[in-house]
């Protein structure tokens, strides 16, 4: 098709949309509502996406972390950390049976230092400073717990309960933990002592089962890469385990990843039965407008230029149903933000995402075309006006 | 005025379609010459063939048997484009019921042959043929904003408009009143002597076919009677 073939079609075009939309609402709404709902899902995951690397270092507990299995630092490794970091923070985990009496819980231990958290802060029901109730009263260390785990023992703060062979004094209950997302699944529900009162517990012993993390301060402007490739360098044999700030929270960003493509999944589908719809809409207008076709061909249009003009046509509806799901998906998870977010367990900076638009344009462009097509392949076999027509 | 060289040379055509009630034999074996600058209309009782027999001579429909030839194109052989590109080039067609397309305005309708032959002044030339029909005032209306009469002289104009060798008429008077058909058969015969092309007229009313220099008579797809030929005998 020439260039002047294209603007003839194009001036055509113009003039049988004159007509408007009607007759193509069924058409706008199946492409606004597929695209719309996969723009939505596409920002709605962009948004935690963005969040999470935002708040990756409170997520975290640090700008970056080294994980080290059933043991804790070497003094070499604590040595490059602290020669790295402004500062660090150890925290060992592991699952142990909180006792009281009879009554026993699964709960997942955090053993802290005095420096836990570098970044953020606990909340404690009732209100006091973390390092405060750590420190215990009446002679045993302290502790603070999920209000999950302590309604199940039922205890009250001031009441005592065992883990391993050290009794502790539950002074509060945790509100909100900066690292929660950042420690994935657990089994049970978190407790959170310091590490030095776990001295007499026979828990952290070799042998046993447990993960030391180092969180670290870094000094602003240091490279997460470099010191990341560093690490890895000089600790590549030792089993460490590196995460930082740029993706503080791997397994919730691979459940947020995985979950989105699976909405968009669906989304996909929504807009392959709402395509069933377009196409019959696509049909629908070609049949009312076999007469002005046939009256081109009579008076001399060639087959190209007959789906040229009807296909820019479809494809300017197409593009009016794509933006005004864009529109829709676009702005909807901005207007609906702070619902969202008070729902969700992590961090999300709502906004409007151009990657998540494009991708759910990039569908509805693909879905339009692929259901117009074979009507519009129809079109230009309309032929002239015959005996049909007079 | 006529001349003798032929525009328009039918030979043993045959027309058959295949319906839903299986093959009907519309044309028989029609054979006939037109010069270039002749009237001819044709007449017949309703399914005589008049209307098929027309849109074979314009490519419209395909014969199924014989060969036609128009301005020195044999048009049993071309494909559709091919043939579309002829019509524009060529031919002008005003049908009964006008055909006009809704969306566009007359001036849009008429210039849209010129358009599609790539004419770069096709407005000036819509606008020159409107008025010419005297319709100069209702350029900017559409179709369905003016009478039956007034949407038939826009499609007169738009026959006219790339100044074809061949106008090609389907009973054009046949959804007006008498007043209305009677100026459009004079404004029709009028474009034609204007610009010297051959007409081929259907037509069922006796005073219009008296106005054509020759007048075939169809029965049952076959030619009845010829009047030039008779009158030539």
């Amino acid at each position: 098709m020439k260039p002047s073939g294209l603007r003839l079609a194009w001036r055509f075009a113009r003039r049988e949309l004159r007509g408007g939309v009607r007759g193509f609402r069924i058409f706008l709404a199946c492409l606004a509502l597929g695209v719309g709902v996969i723009a939505a899902i596409g920002s709605v995951r962009a948004s935690i996406e963005a969040g999470l690397a935002s708040e990756g270092a409170a997520i975290l507990g640090g700008d970056a972390e080294m994980e080290f299995t059933y043991r804790f630092a070497s003094a070499a490794e604590r040595a490059w950390m602290e020669a790295a970091a402004d500062m660090v923070s150890e925290v060992a985990e592991f699952r142990s049976l909180a006792v009281v009496g009879q009554e026993r819980a699964l709960t997942q231990v955090n053993a802290a230092d005095s420096a836990y958290p570098l970044i953020g802060a606990v909340a404690l029901i009732p209100e006091m400073p973390l390092q405060t109730a750590l420190a215990g009263s009446d002679g045993l260390p302290g502790a603070v717990m999920e209000r999950v785990l302590s309604d199940r023992l039922g205890l009250e703060p001031g009441d005592s309960f065992r883990l391993g062979t050290q009794d502790f004094r539950l002074m509060a209950v945790i509100a909100v933990e900066p690292d929660a997302a950042a420690s994935g699944f657990a089994l049970g529900p978190r407790t959170l002592v310091l590490t030095e009162a776990l001295r007499n517990s026979g828990l952290l012993e070799p042998g046993t089962l447990f993960s030391t993390k180092y969180r670290m301060d870094l000094p602003a402007g240091t490279s997460l890469a470099a010191l990341e490739a560093e690490a890895r360098e000089k600790f590549e044999d030792t089993g460490m385990r590196w995460t930082d700030a740029r993706n503080g929270a791997p397994g919730i960003a691979e459940f947020v990843e995985r979950l989105g493509a699976f909405l968009i999944l669906v989304g996909l589908s929504g807009l392959a039965v709402g395509g069933v719809g377009v196409s019959a809409a696509v049909r629908a207008y070609l049949a009312s407008k076999t007469a002005t076709i046939a009256t081109l061909r009579t008076l001399g249009a060639e087959r190209g230029t007959i789906f040229l003009t009807y296909f820019l046509q479809i494809g300017a509806l197409s593009l009016l149903g794509i933006a005004l799901g864009l529109l829709l998906g676009g702005i909807g998870p901005v207007l609906l933000g702070p619902l969202i977010a008070a729902q969700l367990p992590f961090p999300a900076v709502f906004s409007v995402y151009p990657s998540a638009l494009a991708e759910a344009a990039l569908y509805g462009l693909l879905t339009a075309f692929i259901f117009t097509l074979w009507p519009l392949a129809r079109a230009e076999r309309i032929r002239e006006i015959g005996r049909a027509h007079v | 005025m006529p001349t003798s060289d032929p525009i328009l040379s039918l030979q043993d055509v045959d027309l058959s379609l295949i319906g839903n009630a299986g093959r009907v034999d519309i044309l028989h074996g029609i054979s006939l010459s037109v010069t270039a600058g002749e009237t001819l209309g044709l007449t017949g009782p309703s399914g005589s063939g008049k209307s098929s027999l027309l849109m074979v001579m314009g490519g419209l429909e395909q014969a199924t048997g014989g060969t036609v030839s128009a301005a020195g194109h044999d048009l049993t052989a071309m494909g559709e484009d091919a043939l579309a590109r002829f019509r524009r080039a060529h031919m002008g067609v005003v049908f009964q019921s006008f055909h006009l397309i809704p969306t566009m305005t007359a001036l849009e309708n008429v210039a849209t042959p010129l358009e599609l032959a790539g004419h770069k002044d096709a407005f000036a030339r819509a606008a020159e043929e409107l008025e010419a029909v005297g319709l100069s005032h209702r350029t900017r209306h559409y179709p369905a904003q003016m009478s039956g009469g007034e949407q038939q002289r826009v499609a007169l104009a738009r026959a006219a408009a790339p100044r074809p060798k061949l106008l090609l008429a389907d009973e054009p008077t046949g959804n007006l009143d008498e007043a209305n058909g009677t100026a459009i058969m004079d404004l029709l015969f009028g474009l034609r002597d204007r610009h010297g092309a051959t007409l081929v007229l259907v037509t069922h009313a006796a005073g219009l076919a008296a106005r054509c220099d020759r007048v075939i008579r169809l029965r049952d797809g076959r030619i009845d009677a010829d009047a030039a030929q008779e009158a030539a005998e």
